[in-house]
């Protein structure tokens, strides 16, 4: 359906910077302010890597973002400039670029920029998990949980969670989470968030939930709703009670119901 | 110019499954259809069953199928988008008020006006037709599939970043793809205000002014929707590479061109709109009526039939076949009554997992084992999309679904290792005709999900042991103690489990009775209540002649080939109805733990038809009065006795000998009640 133009793509500038040998990029720890922006504009790509690594880089691009690439030399090259970059740098020169949508790895069309952005975030935090240290690796697990993407989210989330827990970490994984509208991720957390919850670290948890269960997306509440029982509590079980008054009638208040009487069914034995 | 704007069958941004799949151009599509960009009928189609079975859509969907047979194509079109019209209207209703009960009513409009172009730059609004190959063929359901078959519905759900969720039916089930979908789209619309409109969020100014400001919400929407997130204000950016597909959204909206094929904008929908969304297994669309035999009838979320002047009910109406052997009522629709219409009829709210086994011949029960004779399709849902084969072997039965009042087709939740990954999902185990040759009872293989007869497990709370299911309360077992289950029984639609202990107390008196031990589904809650434990010693919890197990399902000890009683005086009368002959009242000399007794002895087919497929063997039923054993009045020289049937484990038993009961009685699995009730405090 889509018009699949074949052309190549000159673009990939931010990601060039990298492949120019990073200059421009921030090196600093996520969530500062980034050391540059956009930076100028800059050569698509050396010429060494373009003669001698352009069609496996070709490929590993293609890896990176699972589609036939439509992304020309310089986007191959990108991909080389960000295995050979630290993870953090990656990292930081992506998200900067697809914050201020100049990543061009695509022609741009429909969510392919997306996408492609996706797949080498995924890649990066595969590599971050690996290499990075813990300061780091919290601390871009927390700035990711908040991009606009369950893929990332999710492993973002699944990055926090091997690490020592901590109220920062929890408040931007709450923070996150009360915003999606994503079930599967949602599916993903609950282990996570009871893993913090058994250490006394569920500071928002109540606000969260209660909100997606009542107006949250149409799948998430309905997943909060099929899973809120282990995190009903004597100090909220009677909102999550208001809440269910107030839903209309259906499978979410259903559920909600059902889990509230099996946690009063709990508390009474059985 | 319409093949411009259809450029933008386009993905949805991603969620959460694990990262990319990299399926093929048209990944499982089979029977590839093109179409033509008008209502209905956009290219291409796939087979629709590839991911769940043609009858759901058929039963439920009935009336927002293009049907490429019909005689005039702009007739069927206009027909069809008049059914459509409705669903969309009403789905896209319920969907934001639940975000935002108190959204305006110009919000409201406006959204919905979004939502509509939305589906007219997508799709066309097509979803499910049916078309045929070529000339000749035959008419076969197909699905709507966009960009190179990634697109899945009306949504166009992109199969590479959506892989799990469409095997679960967000591509296929036509309002599991508008609800999953459109929450992306009001994610989008909800962050324009800040993107992309200064800050506002509810427009003044002339009516000129406020259109223009919800015409951007719904621009905005668009554009995320099809560019991704950081898209949102793309619609403002005349230069970017999507321009055309933005002003294509743009003209949509402002022209509204699917009305041309809309005569009533207030004709009801001809589906059950709220219960699709809700991913309902079952959606016949109700008809307001009257309370009267011959009908399924939907009371609150109960599915009734009236049989004589009492109605029949069980709680969900996925369990409605179930009530076939009630009463009859016809299939494929059912009428929606108000509580205050049945006021003047008696009630029975059955229990699904007793009457379902009743009603149904060879239906396995909840935490039963069965073994399936042959490799069977693993499906996400009762009506899913296959996630793969489950090989034939020993499974635990984790859910059931009868499906077809006449057909009675059995399906089974299960949890098998499917591509090396333990995954829970159902099987389809056969009608009444073939279910035998499918799928059979069997004795459990290594440990269940649910605990088996004789399990051990540790009660997590400190948990009330009650004389039956819910019942009174008994004692309260502290935490952490071990027990073991003799028996599992459960109730109702949320298949709440109960087991049966014998449990001797702090106080030192063995008492025998029931604890709750969670549910399943929607989420597991069996480790709030109790969880696996080591056996504490070698009790048994039912006694069984040597070479026979006990099965907890049939409540028989059995061999390969003979089942062992004793039986119950209904179903020896039903043996020798069958012609069994001397067989069923002959007592044949066997041991239990060395002991020896006589017992009947039958063979098992003969016995299976004998003792009938009850909860209880047949002529028994549970009584509260004993401990929710099955139970027999029969009478014997004149006078009626109360015969109680087993399971009796070894501590029951054990405290039978020390009162000084029979070696041989105390070991048999039918006891008089006044034996059973003296060891009962």
């Amino acid at each position: 359906m889509k018009s699949r133009v074949k052309r190549f793509w000159a673009g990939a500038v931010v990601l060039a910077g990298l492949a120019a040998g990073g200059a421009w990029v921030s090196a600093t720890a996520p969530g500062s302010a980034p050391a540059a922006t956009a930076g100028p504009p800059m050569p698509s790509a050396s010429p060494a890597i373009h003669g001698v690594a352009a069609p496996a880089l070709a490929d590993q691009a293609r890896m990176a973002t699972g589609r036939v690439s439509t992304a020309g030399p310089a986007a191959a090259a990108s991909a080389v400039a960000l295995t050979s970059a630290t993870p953090s740098q990656a990292l930081r020169a992506l998200t900067q670029c697809y914050a201020a949508d100049r990543c061009r790895l695509t022609r741009g069309e429909g969510l392919d920029e997306h996408f492609a952005v996706v797949g080498l975030l995924l890649q990066q935090l595969e590599r971050l998990a690996a290499q990075g240290s813990p300061a780091e690796q919290a601390a871009w697990a927390r700035e990711l949980l908040a991009f606009p993407d369950g893929h990332v989210q999710a492993a973002a989330l699944a990055l926090a969670a091997r690490l020592p827990p901590s109220a920062d970490t929890v408040a931007a994984a709450v923070s996150a989470l009360a915003k999606t509208y994503d079930a599967v991720l949602l599916g993903k957390a609950y282990p996570v968030l009871l893993q913090w919850q058994q250490l006394g670290m569920n500071s928002g948890y109540d606000d969260m939930l209660l909100s997606l269960v009542h107006t949250g997306g149409w799948q998430a509440a309905q997943s909060v709703a099929d899973n809120i029982r282990p995190f009903l509590n004597a100090g909220n079980v009677g909102r999550f009670a208001q809440v269910a008054r107030e839903l209309p009638p259906g499978a979410r208040q259903q559920s909600l119901l059902r889990a509230l009487r099996d946690y009063q069914l709990l508390q009474q034995g059985g | 110019m319409r093949h411009l704007l259809m450029t933008l069958l386009l993905a949805v941004a991603g969620s959460a499954q694990a990262a990319y799949t990299a399926t093929p151009n048209d990944w499982a599509c089979t029977n590839k259809v093109g179409g033509t960009w008008t209502h209905g009928r956009a290219p291409s189609g796939c087979d629709a069953s590839a991911f769940g079975p043609d009858s759901f859509v058929r039963g439920n969907y009935a009336g927002v199928i293009f049907n490429d047979a019909a005689t005039s194509l702009t007739v069927e079109r206009q027909r069809y988008m008049q059914s459509m019209y409705p669903v969309i209207r009403d789905a896209s209703d319920r969907y934001l008020r639940s975000r935002k009960p108190a959204v305006s009513a110009r919000e409201l409009e406006a959204f919905q006006r979004g939502t509509y172009a939305l589906l007219r730059q997508e799709t066309f609004w097509s979803h499910y037709r049916d078309a045929q190959l070529s000339a000749g063929q035959p008419y076969v359901l197909k699905m709507m599939r966009g960009d190179s078959g990634h697109g899945h519905g009306m949504m166009q759900v992109d199969d590479r970043y959506h892989f799990v969720q469409l095997q679960e039916g967000k591509g296929w089930n036509m309002m599991q793809n508008f609800t999953y979908a459109i929450d992306i789209y009001y994610a989008a619309w909800e962050a324009a205000p800040a993107a992309c409109l200064g800050g506002v969020t509810a427009p003044t100014g002339t009516t000129a002014q406020v259109d223009e400001y919800w015409r951007g919400r719904a621009r905005s929407a668009w554009s995320a929707y099809n560019g991704g997130p950081t898209k949102v204000c793309r619609w403002q950016n005349t230069a970017d590479a999507n321009v055309a597909k933005d002003n294509g959204y743009r003209d949509n909206y402002d022209n509204r061109l699917w009305l041309p094929d809309v005569a009533n904008l207030n004709q009801a929908a001809g589906i059950d709109v709220a219960c699709l969304m809700d991913n309902g297994p079952s959606c016949p669309v109700p008809a307001g009526g009257t309370v009267e035999a011959g009908k399924l009838l939907l009371v609150g979320s109960a599915a009734c039939v009236l049989n004589g002047s009492t109605l029949e009910c069980v709680d969900d109406v996925r369990d409605a076949a179930c009530l076939a052997g009630r009463a009859p009522f016809a299939e494929g629709s059912i009428t929606q009554v108000y509580v205050s219409q049945t006021a003047g009829f008696s009630r029975v709210d059955h229990n699904r997992h007793q009457l379902c086994r009743a009603q149904v011949l060879g239906l396995q029960s909840l935490a039963s084992a069965i073994a399936t004779l042959k490799p069977l399709d693993l499906r996400s849902a009762p009506d899913g999309m296959v996630l793969g084969q489950a090989p034939a072997g020993t499974y635990q039965v984790l859910d059931f679904m009868v499906s077809g009042v006449t057909q009675q087709t059995r399906l089974y939740r299960i949890r098998a290792l499917v591509n090396g990954v333990l995954t829970d999902g159902w099987i389809d185990a056969g009608t009444a005709a073939t279910h035998a040759s499918i799928a059979v009872g069997a004795a459990p293989a290594g440990a269940g999900v649910i605990a088996y007869a004789g399990d051990w497990v540790k009660v997590v709370p400190n948990l009330n042991m009650r004389a039956t299911p819910g019942g009174t309360l008994l004692v309260a077992i502290p935490a952490g103690t071990p027990v073991q289950v003799k028996e599992v029984f459960g109730t109702a639609s949320a298949n709440n489990l109960y087991y049966r202990l014998e449990y001797t107390h702090t106080d030192g008196v063995l008492r025998e009775g029931w604890i709750f031990a969670g549910n399943l589904y929607p989420s597991s809650t069996l480790a709030n209540w109790a969880v696996p434990a080591a056996a504490l010693d070698a009790s048994k919890p039912a006694l069984c002649p040597n070479g026979t197990r006990y099965d907890a399902h049939l409540r028989q000890c059995m061999s390969s080939s003979q089942t062992y009683g004793p039986f119950t005086a209904a179903a020896v009368q039903a043996c020798l109805d069958a012609g069994g002959g001397a067989v069923c009242t002959a007592n044949r000399a066997t041991v239990v733990e060395g002991v020896a007794l006589t017992l009947p002895i039958w063979p098992k087919a003969l016995a299976a038809a004998a003792n009938g497929n009850g909860d209880c063997p047949r002529g028994a039923t549970r009584s509260a009065a004993h401990r929710f054993h099955c139970t027999e009045a029969v009478v014997r020289n004149g006078t009626t006795e109360t015969d109680v049937y087993g399971p009796f484990g070894s501590a029951l038993v054990n405290a039978c000998l020390t009162r000084g009961g029979a070696p041989a009685a105390c070991r048999s699995n039918r006891w008089p009640a006044a034996t059973f009730l003296a060891l009962q405090p």
